[in-house]
């Protein structure tokens, strides 16, 4: 609240004690937990001088998986099943939800929050034989979110229900990428979000060459960004003033004393003087440390083409930033974010591209779901080196609808949130792209083409807890 | 502001002034040097050191904000319902629940919008062209689209040509709407073309969410 002096005191007569009382008590009642939006100046509070959750709380867990197709020249057989790739997650057909391990955080704790809920999984699929496709979703506190459910696994009047199912025609493992997201208001307490998914085998196609578990998930990292958090608070001593009593002495000292007093409790107030809830966007600086975003493509039938071939998983080889022949699909940050920072708590990146095209360079003579794009993204340090992200890996098959192989047109979105722990010896990033790569396991020649389309990139660095 | 000093110390053995005490306690003309400073002027240095602002402390909502609209229901498409061309007029519609507006009061530092829309369909070749394309304050937004391919191989709807787009898009992007102060909207829309003309095949769409996530 706004304070004016109820008692004006003047030259002109005599000073009461209880005049000066009256307005001192108005000031030390301000004080004392009364600190109001009012009170406050513009853009007051810089960054650093508030508390690193004040805000923001980002929650992440994240597993690598090296599916290791390289190796298993794409195929499934004969290693590969069972288990799948050592830190997958094999989906059951049952037709029963499964936490997918890995993808679940239990201790979430909120005040009444706003959170984001971002999850970011590589889909793969090994079979020779027909089996169904995923289905997976958001769950919170044990209820599914049903506005994050994909396909519906439905086959009463449709074979396969509308899911989500690689082309593995050909003992290919098929790949897929997925993004589930949410945002929630919650309540006050602990919560648990994880991501459920499930599987089924079709009633009128009996055949499973290796039983029904053929699909796993692999790269995965479950992202809850709690806006609002809950913070316990901080004592204060308050303001401690002794009032001009009737019958004291008017001297210099009584009424420099309280003056004083009130004057250094001004300058320094303790957290108890402000009011709950008092401060916001007016007073305060953002969270956004720096940001960007970016987007390439290229509008007409010529499509930028990728040839390079993947290496190995993680290794900073065979790639190629996605480019549409003049612009890199980056952000370059105006200032290096420093993940060493102990209030920064990482970069937030979110990534979409629509895959256009998996071929042989030849033309696609042989209908073949074994050639692959690979996206990943890649963060460089101050010393210009980059870093793949390893779990942002993400495998999409071609597809054998006819030869030459048709356009797959399958959306590539990964979201990422990159921490110190992602870092070398340099921890200062300043920047975020994406790059593909392509591989090719059908055998004979290795120059399998990739075009894409309709990419874009965000990359926010934020100040969290 | 920075600390306050008060201008006025009483001395023993002077004559007290009840202006020198006034000017102390409220000053508009000297701030921060008087307690006005409590009147919309305190800043950092006011503060204690060894704490910071806390969660408590912060208006909810106010440093950060969103949303997300939804539905669950599935819309069935025919071709036969849309112009013959993607560039006719009214050729893309927009898909009911994977749209949303939005009111800012204040400008962000970053606006985020994300959103999951799944597609099908037994169309059954590649000239029958189902596109889906997002939209910001009526702009259509450059690079911002999906096709949903045919589906069809040897007469059956194949397994694995259904579509999901998890798609976003940020403030943060050069040339991007402002989505500053006042009100917004977003959504896909979605345009089915027939190469045959026949019209008999249907796109099934299932929209899921829009949300918009925002960051001062």
């Amino acid at each position: 609240m706004w304070w004016y002096p109820r008692n004006r005191l003047s030259a002109n007569r005599p000073i009461d004690f209880e005049e000066v009382n009256e307005d001192l008590r108005q000031v030390v009642s301000l004080m004392e937990g009364n600190l109001g939006e009012h009170n406050w100046n513009l853009a007051a509070i810089t960054r650093p001088n508030v508390a690193t959750a004040a805000v923001l709380v980002v929650n992440r867990t994240s597993t690598d998986v090296d599916p290791d197709l390289e190796n298993a020249g794409g195929a499934v057989l004969p290693a590969r099943i069972p288990p799948g790739p050592a830190g997958s997650v094999r989906i059951p057909t049952s037709g029963e939800y499964v936490v997918v391990t890995g993808l679940s955080l239990s201790n979430v704790d909120t005040g009444n929050s706003l959170v984001w809920i971002l999850a970011s999984f590589q889909f793969m699929q090994s079979s020779i034989a027909n089996s169904g496709g995923l289905q997976c979703a958001l769950r919170i506190d044990g209820t599914t979110i049903p506005e994050t459910v994909t396909g519906t696994l439905d086959t009463t009047n449709d074979r396969w229900g509308e899911n989500m199912m690689a082309d593995t025609g050909n003992t290919t493992t098929g790949g897929i990428a997925f993004v589930l997201d949410a945002i929630l208001d919650v309540t006050p307490g602990r919560h648990t979000i994880e991501v459920v998914a499930k599987s089924n085998k079709p009633a009128d196609i009996p055949m499973m060459l290796f039983g029904d578990n053929v699909i796993d998930i692999c790269n995965r990292e479950l992202v809850v960004i709690v806006g609002d958090p809950s913070q316990a608070d901080l004592s204060g001593s308050g303001v401690s003033l002794t009032p001009l009593a009737e019958g004291d002495s008017l001297t210099a000292a009584s009424l420099n004393t309280p003056l004083d007093t009130i004057e250094n409790e001004v300058n320094d107030l303790d957290y108890t003087a402000i009011r709950k809830e008092s401060l916001h966007d007016q007073h305060l600086a953002s969270m956004v440390i720096t940001g960007g975003a970016g987007s390439v493509s290229v509008g007409t039938a010529v499509h930028p083409v990728y040839t390079n071939n993947y290496s190995n998983y993680a290794s900073t080889a065979g790639w190629v930033v996605i480019n549409d022949g003049a612009t890199d699909l980056e952000v370059i940050f105006s200032t290096p974010v420093d993940l060493g920072d102990a209030d920064v708590r990482g970069i937030l990146v979110l990534l979409n591209g629509l895959v256009t095209n998996i071929r042989d360079a030849g033309g696609g003579a042989v209908a073949s779901s074994r050639y692959y794009a690979v996206v990943a993204i890649q963060v460089r340090d101050t010393t210009g080196t980059y870093r793949t992200i390893g779990r942002t890996e993400r495998f999409i098959n071609s597809e054998r609808m006819g030869a030459p192989q048709v356009a797959p047109f399958r959306d590539v979105p990964i979201r990422a949130f990159i921490t110190s722990a992602d870092m070398g010896a340099t921890l200062t990033v300043d920047r975020v792209r994406a790059v593909v790569t392509t591989a090719n396991w059908e055998g004979g020649a290795t120059d399998t083409e990739v075009s894409m389309r309709g990419c874009n990139l965000t990359a926010i660095a934020l100040q969290a807890g | 502001m920075p600390d306050i000093v008060l201008p006025n110390v009483f001395v023993s053995g002077n004559t007290t002034n009840g202006d020198a005490v006034t000017q102390n306690l409220y000053d508009p003309a000297a701030t921060p040097n008087s307690f006005e400073v409590l009147d919309g002027w305190l800043g950092n240095p006011n503060r204690q050191p060894g704490w910071d602002i806390r969660a408590q402390q912060i208006m909810k909502r106010r440093m950060v904000e969103g949303w997300m609209v939804g539905s669950t229901g599935p819309i069935d498409y025919f071709s036969n319902t849309f112009p013959t061309s993607n560039t006719d007029t009214g050729a893309y519609r927009r898909i009911p629940g994977c749209g949303i507006s939005w009111f800012s009061y204040r400008a962000y530092s970053a606006v985020v919008l994300t959103w999951q829309i799944i597609t099908a369909t037994a169309e059954d070749t590649l000239a029958d062209n189902i596109e889906l394309r997002f939209r910001v304050d009526d702009v259509v937004i450059p690079r911002q689209f999906r096709v949903q391919p045919f589906t069809q191989s040897l007469g059956l709807r194949s397994r694995f040509r259904d579509r999901i787009w998890s798609g976003h898009w940020c403030s943060l992007e050069a040339g991007a709407p402002s989505v500053g102060i006042g009100w917004h909207n977003a959504w896909v829309e979605m345009f089915h073309g027939d190469a045959a003309g026949a019209g008999a095949n249907t796109t099934r769409v299932r929209t899921r969410n829009m949300k918009v996530f925002r960051l001062r």
